[in-house]
């Protein structure tokens, strides 16, 4: 589904991703761990075109990402994203948040895709909270409207960036039974988070990076028990203490 | 100065209308009026190509702003009224001309008010967007602008209401209005020059004011507004059923 060849990124004199190799198989929950710095945002926001990859090959669903003749806004339809930040636009309600795709992009007419928008709604729990502006919800519902919203485009892939890290620790568990239920589902995942005992239960497979390097992929079980790179062992073992 | 009010009143508000061309206050308002509607979609235009990111619309716009900023208004004028006609080959009107100056001049401020606006609204709204599968275009008119524009609300009507006073301006290429009327009372007051130009000063101050007060309870209005629809109100109460 998601395959990265050598992929490379570079800002001016920063080298976030440095040959990145590796392959998603369709239905897979990667989880994506490492230290601050590491590049697993980057990573993550590659296989959208949110960032341009400097060289290497990403093919995704079969269509080269760095391809100029593909149209990047149905390609990003088929891609789910969902950021720390949430990100809602807090112009809309709740309901137009998720409705905007639907309308704008699928071209439903408005009444079907806000009739649409709040059945995606009620099976989060946040039918009552349809009609509210993102100021008025607390940060799990902002980031179940955020992740309602990308679901609602019906994506293949679904990209999570620390979906719980700007959460308050009583909302992290509203937002990751969410997420369970996602990858209980056919969705192929990648989703970048430091929520462990999440990564063990929910992931197929755990992939290490540091440095802006790939260091390491292995089922989280491995991983977690005995992590085989010098870096991966540090990293599981400060984890322990913590 | 009662006195001058009362013999000259008609002539300060419309000049010689209908007799002759419109002046006096009526023509300061249809200026400032034309001008405020003219403007402002080309402060909009302005703003979103010097934000663009592409240099072809980067440059022309940045050069524009810089240019216009770094030259008086009354320069302006003069340039359009006397070099006007010799680039186009045909005579402006001294309506067209203090129109046009004025336009270039707010659309260079008031572009800079709006570039705060659509820079100051966090990354993560065009990323969402764009991630969602969104446009270009889209994302501008739905997601940027409303919060954008929002937001820079009080600068914008404090450049608008500027307009109105800027319109004087006219009275150097003897344009019959507010300006040019109450001078031309003081040609014909000769002993009481001091009253007349009291008496304008009231005027484009009694104006002003209420200008301001019109846009205050605006963003008052519309602050109150954000508020209401964030409340409990279900706007659509058949689609919350569906």
């Amino acid at each position: 589904m998601i395959v990265f060849e050598k992929v490379s990124k570079r800002y001016r004199s920063f080298q976030a991703l440095t040959e990145v190799s590796g392959h998603i198989r369709r239905g897979e929950v990667v989880v994506l761990c490492g230290p601050s710095g590491s590049g697993k945002s980057t990573l993550v926001r590659t296989v959208n075109r949110l960032e341009e990859i400097s060289s290497g090959r990403l093919v995704v669903d079969g269509v080269d990402v760095s391809d100029r003749r593909v149209n990047i806004n149905e390609f990003r339809r088929g891609i789910g994203f969902v950021a720390q930040q949430f990100n809602l636009f807090p112009h809309l309600t709740a309901l137009q948040n998720v409705s905007i795709g639907l309308y704008r992009l699928l071209k439903m007419p408005l009444r079907e895709a806000e009739a649409l928008a709040m059945e995606h709604l009620s099976r989060v729990g946040l039918a009552a909270r349809a009609h509210r502006y993102p100021a008025d919800l607390s940060g799990g519902e902002k980031q179940r409207v955020a992740i309602v919203r990308a679901l609602a485009m019906n994506p293949k892939i679904m990209l999570l960036d620390e979906p719980t890290s700007a959460l308050d620790p009583e909302m992290v568990g509203e937002v990751l039974n969410l997420l369970r239920t996602l990858a209980k589902g056919n969705l192929t995942i990648l989703c970048v988070t430091h929520e462990l005992g999440f990564a063990r239960e929910v992931g197929d497979t755990v992939w290490f990076m540091d440095g802006g390097r790939l260091l390491e992929v292995a089922p989280p079980d491995r991983f977690f028990s005995s992590p085989q790179h010098p870096r991966a062992r540090e990293f599981v073992a400060a984890l322990d203490h913590g | 100065m009662i006195e001058i009010l009362q013999q000259h009143w008609l002539f300060l508000l419309v000049g010689d209308y209908p007799k002759g061309p419109l002046g006096g206050l009526a023509m300061t308002l249809l200026i400032t009026i034309t001008s405020m509607v003219l403007a402002f979609p080309c402060a909009v235009l302005v703003a979103l190509c010097r934000t663009s990111g592409i240099r072809l619309f980067v440059w022309p716009s940045t050069a524009f702003v810089y240019l216009i900023r770094g030259t008086p208004l009354l320069m302006l004028v003069f340039w359009i009224f006397f070099a006007g006609p010799v680039i186009l080959g045909f005579t402006l009107s001294a309506f067209a001309t203090i129109v046009i100056a004025i336009v270039s001049f707010q659309t260079a401020y008031l572009s800079e008010v709006i570039r705060g606006g659509i820079e100051g609204l966090p990354k993560g709204q065009t990323e969402a967007a764009r991630a969602l599968g969104l446009g270009y275009f889209v994302t501008t008119w739905k997601v940027i602008l409303p919060q954008a524009l929002y937001n820079v609300i009080p600068g914008i009507l404090n450049n608008l209401t500027a307009i109105f006073k800027e319109s004087s301006l006219a009275y150097v290429i003897s344009l019959h209005e507010l300006t040019f009327a109450a001078l031309q009372v003081m040609n014909f007051e000769m002993r009481r020059p001091f009253q007349v130009l009291v008496l304008l000063a009231a005027i484009y101050f009694c104006c002003c004011f209420a200008l301001s007060q019109t846009a205050s309870w605006l963003e008052v209005r519309v602050a109150r507004k954000r508020e209401r629809d964030s409340g409990l109100i279900q706007p659509n109460a058949q689609l919350a059923q569906a």
